[in-house]
């Protein structure tokens, strides 16, 4: 069967999605740093977002990661998806509470990054960010994402940060 | 890259080759899923085609994290996808579901759902080893029940289904 493919870097590793993720998505989702994203209502949305971003591997050649600690220790995600109602490419990040400010969002969003550029070679690649989440638009500024104000916003609410290519 | 689901089953039945999803199929899955008909499963003309892509997406994940999933029937003579069957087990199904559909409305009353869905049938109770295997049906989609009843299916009204109003259609094995 075809999975993500498992990215080592110096504190982490990204690596295919398994049935048994489920539990910490779903207790991530109940704390409010998942209040900028779209929270599944219940197990169910969550399992079919999961799969979802499962099956965008055969389907697209990209999809979502999870992301471990080198011990194991799942600590969030990391995501490269185009859905056909996105305008464009999105590299998506979140990280579970408790390890924040360690840059490690920031390791797994720039090994996705080089993934992207390196492997998937979008024609173009955005982050849609919620405008009053800081924390994630300085992640993408530090990840050399540029903020667009001509892009197409997902959702009214979005900023849209670029890394690769121009709006189509 | 793009990637394929490697060591899948293939199921031959008189017209159709039953196969795992590959990327082509997402485009007519996705259409299907956005039509009238595909309101029972998870798709429908209000839900857009996000909804419908994330619908066929998991389709297609569920294979990788389960092992098994919904097969696409192609019609051998065109190679086109008619149709889609297989079993699926989100978490809050009670027992595994067998569903079935066809992508295009001129393809229907062909018998291309009865032909997939019966060699699907016979795949999970002798090559998966499935203990169960229902259909759930909302009573509205009447061409469904009676498509679970030419299949042999009987009405469990003993068993629970994910939503209070689907009817159960058993098509063999004992409810946990």
């Amino acid at each position: 069967m075809t999975t993500a493919p498992t990215i080592t870097t110096e504190h982490l590793n990204l690596r295919a999605h398994r049935a048994s993720d489920m539990d910490a998505f779903w207790d991530f989702y109940q704390t409010p740093r998942a209040d900028f994203m779209d929270k599944p209502q219940n197990r169910s949305h969550l399992w079919y977002g999961l799969m979802a971003e499962v099956g965008s591997w055969v389907v697209d050649g990209h999809g979502g990661w999870a992301v471990d600690l080198h011990d194991g220790t799942l600590i969030g995600q990391v995501a490269i998806l185009q859905p056909p109602h996105f305008a464009e490419t999105e590299l998506g990040w979140l990280l579970f509470d408790g390890y924040e400010g360690l840059g490690y969002a920031h390791e797994a969003a720039e090994a996705a990054l080089n993934f992207a550029r390196e492997t998937v070679k979008p024609a173009s690649l955005v982050s849609y960010i919620h405008r009053d989440n800081t924390r994630s638009k300085r992640l993408a500024e530090r990840l050399g994402a540029t903020p667009d104000p001509q892009a197409k916003e997902h959702d009214d609410e979005d900023n849209v940060y670029r890394h690769v290519g121009r709006a189509a | 890259m793009i990637a394929t689901l490697a060591d899948t089953p293939v199921l031959e039945t008189e017209r159709l080759t039953l196969r795992a999803p590959i990327p082509s199929d997402i485009e007519p899955w996705v259409a299907f899923l956005m039509s009238e008909r595909g309101v029972w499963h998870g798709g429908g003309p209000d839900a857009g085609e996000g909804v419908a892509w994330r619908v066929a997406a998991t389709f297609v994940g569920h294979w990788v994290l389960n092992g098994f999933g919904l097969f696409v029937a192609l019609d051998r003579e065109s190679g086109r996808p008619v149709a889609s069957s297989g079993p699926y087990a989100p978490p809050d199904f009670p027992e595994i579901e067998v569903g079935w559909s066809v992508w295009a409305g001129a393809d229907e009353g062909k018998g291309y759902a009865s032909e997939a869905a019966r060699a699907v049938i016979a795949h999970c109770r002798d090559d998966l080893k499935m203990p169960t295997l229902v259909s759930y049906i909302a009573p509205e989609n009447t061409r469904s029940c009676a498509l679970a009843e030419r299949l042999g299916a009987w009405r469990d009204k003993d068993a629970n289904g994910p939503h209070p109003d689907d009817l159960v259609y058993r098509h063999y094995g004992v409810a946990a």
